[in-house]
């Protein structure tokens, strides 16, 4: 349509109108705030006390390295992003090749299966929160049938990211699922009936059609996934409030505690940014394996 | 031969019937603690901190705590909130959105190609929210946008935008381009090309990706927690607070869980269509 003739001068200017004001949005609430936070991470500004932030180069940078609590949230992150991740591609992938069966029982199963990932975070981490409980919790009942006793999800330090990376697993397999199931469906049928011809296994199939003709998939749902995993705050928040002392704090919820507790708003910057670099090659893995399959 | 197809029958049959039994636990595991808040909603008071879950078996269900719930004045505040907050930032997101996808899907720009704009504003959505709190909470507050519908609006609409830009692009790309086309020859502008012909066959797809904003928004919690702390909370802040202002109170926070996920739920299920396409940014059809 770029090619069509020239018509009344308005014309020319309209696909600039049109993606102007979302540009200028962008500008203004995200290019610009990202900018002044980068700024920000060079200087020292105690919000309630300091009237101006104070100049104090890379020293928030250098503080961070040395910051344990920092480094702790750093590890609890990547470990939860890691964990998670990669625990929810094996279900999802599970769940997405199990429940691909005829008939509307499946097909409401299928449905089901996806409930977790669009409610509330905050709402189901309150209903593991009551399940995990030592005395009432009954999940926490069912387990002591196995391991004898009630066992402290929430308040063993040891325990305390594994419960976080138990429900990110409960919530977002749906995720892993939802992708891998529509890719699943969409499949050709014919590689299939072929294989079957010729005799092929259940697992043969699998392992030797579907998989590979769903690695792609696979691959940006596990970058998606593994990126979204590593901003994780509402089930931190909720579930162990960072605690035991603050051996399961994320980053997300750090540099919130920094901001709004310590309100050191220059140091809660530069630890966002450390961040933000840590993650930078993984938003690049990502948007390429997007843009390659784009039109236009 | 017969002798031999029983016990094949009945071996298939068991199969079937371990592979149902199967599905059943795999939906027990995910419906479970939805149950469990929603039973717990049903709980007089002093059955709250128990581990009774069968109605009328294990204990005597009571509207109690839903009588209260709903008539806490901070419910209706935090319901209304939810509500203003998630269709603005949604309708925002798909009015500053809608222009742009369509310029990006159907004109080629000189100086910047197309796919470069489209891929800018998909990294947008790549920056972790952690770098954005310090500067959302300055901003807001020199401009006077603390604890406002219009500051908690502004932050989400910032985070749905790239992902509404980038989805909707998508669906104007699977119109045809022969209607807009015929409309231009017939001396239509581009504006009404736009207008009067893309936009009503995109239509469904719009009603989708202002779904997605709308229960991203609904669900979010972290700049609300920020950005708020009275007049503009939503559900998600009360029920996170919920520990902290009256000791924990299972059945109330519970109600508000159940009052918190059906709107997001519902709106799902009925999109689900198009759920992995837009959860997947168009990489899965």
């Amino acid at each position: 349509m770029g090619s069509t003739v020239k018509r009344f001068r308005l014309d020319n200017y309209i696909p600039i109108l049109l993606i102007a004001p979302c540009l200028g949005y962008i500008f203004f609430f995200t290019i610009f705030p990202a900018a002044y936070s980068m700024a920000l991470s060079l200087f020292s500004w105690h919000f309630l006390t300091e009237e101006a932030p104070t100049f104090v180069g890379i020293d928030n940078f250098v503080k961070a390295f040395t910051d344990l609590r920092f480094l702790i949230s750093l590890r609890n992150t990547f470990l939860i992003g890691v964990m998670a991740t990669s625990i929810e591609l094996l279900l999802g992938l599970f769940l997405a090749l199990y429940l691909n069966k005829n008939g509307l029982f499946y097909s409401v199963a299928r449905v089901i299966c996806l409930l977790p990932m669009m409610a509330t975070p905050v709402g189901i981490s309150w209903s593991w929160r009551m399940l995990f409980n030592e005395r009432y919790g009954l999940f926490n009942k069912f387990v002591s049938l196995f391991a004898g006793k009630a066992l402290p999800f929430l308040s063993d330090p040891s325990l305390a990211v594994f419960s976080i990376i138990f429900v990110d697993v409960w919530q977002w397999t749906s995720f892993m699922f939802l992708l891998t199931s529509a890719a699943v469906q969409s499949l050709p049928r014919e590689p299939l009936e072929a294989a079957e011809v010729f005799g092929a296994s259940e697992w043969q199939k699998i392992r030797y059609i579907v998989l590979p003709m769903i690695s792609p998939v696979l691959l940006v749902a596990f970058l998606l996934r593994f990126l979204e995993a590593l901003k994780i705050f509402d089930p931190v928040f909720v579930l162990t409030g960072g605690g035991p002392g603050y051996s399961s704090e994320t980053i997300t919820f750090y540099t919130y505690f920094v901001t709004m507790k310590f309100w050191s708003l220059g140091y809660a910057s530069a630890i966002a940014y450390i961040f933000y670099a840590l993650t930078f090659i993984l938003s690049l893995m990502v948007i390429v394996q997007i843009r390659g399959r784009i039109r236009g | 031969m017969v002798s031999e197809t029983t016990p094949v029958r009945v071996a298939k049959t068991i199969g079937r019937i371990a592979a149902l039994m199967f599905t059943i636990l795999i939906l027990v595991w995910f419906l479970f603690p939805f149950y469990w808040s929603f039973v717990t909603s049903f709980k007089h008071p002093t059955d709250w901190l128990t581990s009774k879950f069968i109605p009328f078996v294990d204990f005597q269900p009571s509207l109690i705590t839903w009588d209260r719930t709903l008539n806490l004045p901070e419910t209706q505040r935090a319901l209304i909130n939810n509500i203003v907050i998630s269709t603005s930032t949604a309708t925002l997101a798909l009015i500053l959105g809608t222009p742009a996808a369509y310029s990006l899907a159907r004109f080629q720009f000189k100086r910047w190609k197309n796919r470069d704009i489209a891929t800018f504003i998909l990294s947008l959505r790549m920056i972790p929210p952690a770098v954005v709190i310090v500067p959302f909470f300055i901003i807001m507050s020199n401009l006077n946008l603390l604890d406002t519908w219009l500051g908690i609006i502004f932050v989400h609409t910032t985070f749905v935008l790239p992902f509404a830009v980038w989805i909707i692009r998508e669906f104007f790309l699977d119109l045809p381009k022969e209607y807009e086309e015929a409309a231009l020859i017939d001396g239509g502008s581009y504006l009404t090309a736009f207008l009067k012909i893309a936009l009503p066959l995109a239509a469904p797809g719009l009603v989708a990706a202002w779904i997605f904003c709308q229960v991203f928004s609904w669900n979010e919690f972290l700049f609300v927690l920020i950005l708020s702390y009275s007049k503009s909370i939503t559900l998600p802040w009360i029920i996170a607070s919920g520990e902290h202002s009256r000791g924990i109170e299972w059945g109330l926070i519970s109600a508000y869980t159940i009052l918190a996920i059906i709107i997001p739920i519902t709106l799902a299920i009925l999109i689900r269509k198009y759920l992995a396409r837009g959860l997947s940014l168009g990489v899965v059809r």
